[in-house]
């Protein structure tokens, strides 16, 4: 346990708090601004869903990650045709805790179309590369240390050089990953910099009170302005525990792009742009399974070890990403004694895959009963990338020397070669057949200016409800195209720092 | 009692009493009897008790409540809380003023803790209103539960909880706190009760109002190596759920986990994996997985070749063909599952001698490489881990010049 720590085990009945600023989440966005408020002497209470796991307790187990880690055991569905498989992490640190850990700066021509699509303020290059630059340090972003690279890696980067494609070192937020290989199930040496282990902890030792199993229902408002939040404690297997009632003066929300316009929605706060809880983008990606001759090994060093940047401007990004066992089992489409002859190969096995830009959106929709159910339709024109980017990462994989390659399509045949790699794409995919995943959610509050274009402003601000700052995903006016976690963090600092600025006129 | 004196229970249940200037003027030189409970009475009589309520001293310095003053004791023991495990007091209130309070407040001098129980006239409530008031409040507390508690400032920080409660003079008051037997860290648990005169202690008074205020220790983190074992174990936070239609469910993995799953009880433990996945998900998807389940067995009766026969009743010449009809079909229910298919597998993979059996066992891997990043960059790795919580970063930017809010 740490100082300053609350979770549900220790709370008996009500509680009620006062404070200056009440932060809604601890991941990438929560857990920046919770530490720069804290350390600018603000009162802060941050308030997480899900329960404090600390370096300790983590083991490559997948079964214990997702039940503990994720939100919904990991298997959030978007539906739609296809429907898209998400994740969100749920725990202290967010999903900081299971990604891969790859820090990117967003693209100037990314942070360039948003300043004029949005007449966004102080979000150029420029305005962004200082809180870029203390990101990195907190984070200790840099890349891999040699002897930490996976064989998987390096076969892909080998077949998508014999390829003349231009392949980056992934940038990564570690101090010396050791190549544990389990960024996914929280990583046990503490290496990877999640928010567990950097921002959260900054944020305590300034006087930061965080609560864990703790369910946030609803933003209290008063006129146009908000009074704080209410919520409950979640007891093991999800039974309500104790009401929690935080008052506040200030009220930030970073539950990321399905939660955050879900919380707003439930409070009854309304966009005049319409756009809360729409506008989502997924990065929907897929996987390709290559078997090869020679032993890989893939879950002996670090994951992603490579980007391949060739095909960013059609908004392709590809990748190699190992799957544990039970990961790779439960996206196989395979099952009884084919599967079982599969896995057998488990340690010949390379996944990767593309991960695409997307102009499809999605939507949250509040559906009783249920909770918050998430809708996405794929669009022809991404579903033609998806398939683009699966025959790019197949090509890659063949050239690196794969005998055999299973498709994210349903139904497909095992590919054997890059010929009949080609005859089988040269005909148009179904789009519903596609087998797609995503871990990128962003959009569904989106900064503009104008109101009647997004639901917050340059700065995170709630356009409708004064002392309501945004600080998560959901801002992204539109998809990166690369990993956010950076992106997220350098707004929610920046964000966090203008609300400093002007602490008086908020009362802090 | 005058409140200059300071009466002081050390950890080895040793009872000094100082004068101001912390010069010990009388000790009660019992030692060894740690667990003992300090006890002021009704009449300022200071008792204290060894576990089991055992009088072992008392005080004898009876004294009355002066008029428009406050009647208060103060307890410092020396050392940890290790070994005590409450304090009592009773006072009577005989008369009060506009300010008035009655009250103990306890704390351990080698600790950065501890507490006040009382009643005031003027009490400051948490929600801002003033008067008779019960007051339970513990410095550096982490966490409260119970009605109306809050944070404090101001004298030292903590959480307190505030309750109006109307005080009747001539009335004995019955304070006690308890340490949580459960947490040595201290969890403690504060409660007060009005009680008519001359009850004995012995029988328990009816407790009108208890509050919980909790510290917690730091834990100190740092530098580890992994841990030895990936397998699966309950952790913090799991609850299993029992499987449902279990029969359905262990049919089901037995044709779509690999032939092996038939061995050494694997589906049992396949089911048990579930069972711990099931009770992460939310209702609504344990509730239509449920469904997925009684489709699956119920869907067989359609199956021309199964004769009207429920899925959990075929024998594997019957049931794998249906299972390869069902998965291949794309209306919604076979999406459904589909999705029973893939939580199956990924519980079948969890069991660690599947691991094993196809080549995966992280745990020596990680152990080995966990150690060697140590060894390779230990100093590297604590100078970036105590730059996390270290001074301000100097690395971030003054914004020089705030813009216009926009119109």
């Amino acid at each position: 346990m740490i100082s300053g720590l609350v979770t549900q085990a220790d709370v008996a009945g009500d509680l009620s708090l006062d404070c200056g600023a009440v932060v809604v989440g601890s991941g990438a966005g929560g857990a920046t601004v919770a530490a720069e408020l804290a350390e600018a002497g603000v009162d802060v209470v941050l308030l997480e869903e899900g329960g404090y796991h600390p370096t300790e307790s983590f083991t490559a187990g997948t079964g214990r990650a997702l039940r503990t880690l994720y939100r919904d055991g990991g298997g959030g569905m978007a539906i739609g045709r296809p429907s898209v498989l998400y994740a969100e992490g749920r725990c202290v640190g967010g999903s900081t805790v299971v990604n891969g850990g790859m820090s990117w700066r967003t693209p100037a021509r990314v942070l360039g179309r948003w300043a004029e699509q949005e007449g966004l303020r102080a979000i150029g290059e420029r305005d962004l590369d200082p809180y870029f630059a203390a990101i990195e340090s907190r984070l200790s972003v840099g890349l891999q240390d040699p002897e930490t690279i996976g064989r998987d890696s390096a076969l892909f980067q080998a077949g998508a050089q014999a390829r003349g494609w231009a392949v980056v070192p992934n940038r990564r937020n570690q101090l010396h990953c050791a190549g544990t290989n389990s960024c996914g199930s929280g990583c046990p040496t503490g290496a990877k910099r999640s928010m567990l282990v950097t921002s959260v902890p900054r944020a305590l030792a300034r006087g930061a009170r965080l609560f864990a199993d703790c369910r946030v229902d609803r933003v209290t408002r008063s006129g146009g302005a908000v009074t704080g939040v209410t919520g409950h404690f979640v007891r093991p297997g999800g039974r309500r525990g104790p009401g929690l009632t935080v008052r506040a003066r200030v009220v930030v929300v970073a539950g990321g792009a399905i939660q955050t316009p879900a919380l707003l929605a439930r409070s009854g706060l309304r966009s005049a742009s319409g756009r809360l809880g729409r506008n989502l983008s997924v990065h929907p990606n897929a996987v390709v399974t290559a078997f090869f001759d020679q032993d890989v090994t893939g879950w002996q060093g670090v994951h992603q070890a490579f980007q391949v940047r060739e095909f960013l401007d059609e908004g392709l990004l590809l990748t190699a990403t190992n799957l544990t066992p039970p990961m790779l089992a439960g996206i196989l489409p395979a099952y009884g004694a084919e599967l079982g002859e599969l896995m057998a190969g488990y340690n010949r096995i390379v996944t990767a895959g593309p991960l695409v830009s997307d102009t499809g959106t999605g939507r949250i929709r509040s559906l009783p009963g249920l909770g918050s159910q998430v809708f996405y339709q794929l669009t022809d024109y991404d579903a033609e990338r998806v398939a683009r980017g699966v025959e790019l990462t197949a090509e890659a994989l063949f050239e690196a020397g794969a005998r055999r390659v299973l498709l994210p399509v349903d139904g497909a045949p095992v590919v054997c070669g890059p010929d009949e790699l080609r005859r089988l794409l040269a005909r148009p995919v179904p789009k519903r057949s596609l087998q797609l995943y995503s871990v990128h959610l962003m959009g569904t509050a989106r900064m503009s200016e104008d109101p009647r274009r997004g639901v917050t402003g340059s700065f995170g601000e709630f356009h409708g409800a004064r002392g309501l700052i945004v600080a998560d995903a959901s801002l992204f006016p539109g998809p990166i195209g690369i990993n956010p976690m950076e992106t997220v963090i350098a707004l929610a600092m920046r964000n966090a720092r203008r609300l400093v600025e002007r602490r008086d006129s908020y009362g802090l | 009692m005058d409140g200059l004196f300071l009466l002081t229970m050390q950890s080895d249940g040793n009872l000094v009493l100082y004068s101001p200037g912390h010069i010990a003027i009388w000790a009660s030189n019992i030692a060894g009897r740690s667990g003992s409970v300090l006890q002021m009475q009704a009449d300022a009589n200071a008792v204290l008790y060894a576990p089991g309520h055992v009088t072992i001293w008392a005080a004898r310095t009876a004294r009355g409540q002066q008029q428009n003053a406050n009647l208060a004791s103060e307890w410092t023991f020396g050392g940890s809380a290790a070994g005590y495990w409450n304090v009592d007091q009773q006072m009577k209130a005989e008369q009060r003023a506009p300010s008035t309070y009655w009250a103990m407040q306890w704390d351990w001098a080698g600790l950065n803790y501890g507490g006040y129980l009382g009643l005031q006239t003027n009490g400051n409530r948490m929600d801002g209103s003033t008067g008779d008031t019960a007051l339970f409040s513990l410095w550096n507390a982490t966490a409260a539960s119970g009605p109306n508690c809050g944070v404090f400032g101001g004298e030292g920080n903590g959480y307190s909880c505030r309750l109006a409660y109307p005080i009747t003079t001539g009335t004995y008051y019955r304070y006690r706190i308890w340490r949580g037997a459960s947490d040595a860290g201290g969890q403690w648990r504060g409660a007060g009760s009005s009680q008519p005169p001359r009850v004995s202690w012995q029988r328990r008074s009816r407790v009108r109002h208890t509050w919980f205020l909790r510290h917690q220790a730091r834990a100190h983190g740092g530098p580890r190596v992994a841990g030895p074992s990936s397998a699966p174990a309950p952790v913090r936070g799991d609850a299993r759920t029992e499987v449902p239609f279990q029969h359905v469910a262990r049919r089901f993995a037995e044709l779509v986990c690999p032939p092996e799953v038939r061995a050494d009880q694997r589906a049992d433990r396949v089911l048990g994996e579930l069972g711990l996945m099931l009770g992460s998900l939310p209702p609504a998807a344990r509730t239509a997985l449920a469904g997925a389940l009684v489709l699956l067995d119920q869907g067989a009766r359609l199956y021309p070749p199964s004769r009207g026969r429920r899925f959990a009743r075929l024998r594997d010449e019957v049931a794998g063909p249906y299972v390869r009809a069902v998965l291949a079909r794309r209306d919604p229910a076979a999406e459904l599952i589909r999705r029973l298919k893939s939580v199956i597998t990924t519980c079948y993979y969890e069991l660690p001698e599947v691991q094993r059996e196809i080549g995966y066992d992280p745990a020596p891997y990680i152990a080995a490489v966990s150690r060697r990043r140590l060894e390779s960059y230990g100093r590297d790795i604590r100078a970036g881990e105590a730059a996390v919580t270290a001074a301000p970063e100097q690395d971030a930017p003054e914004q020089d010049a705030p813009e216009q809010d926009a119109p």
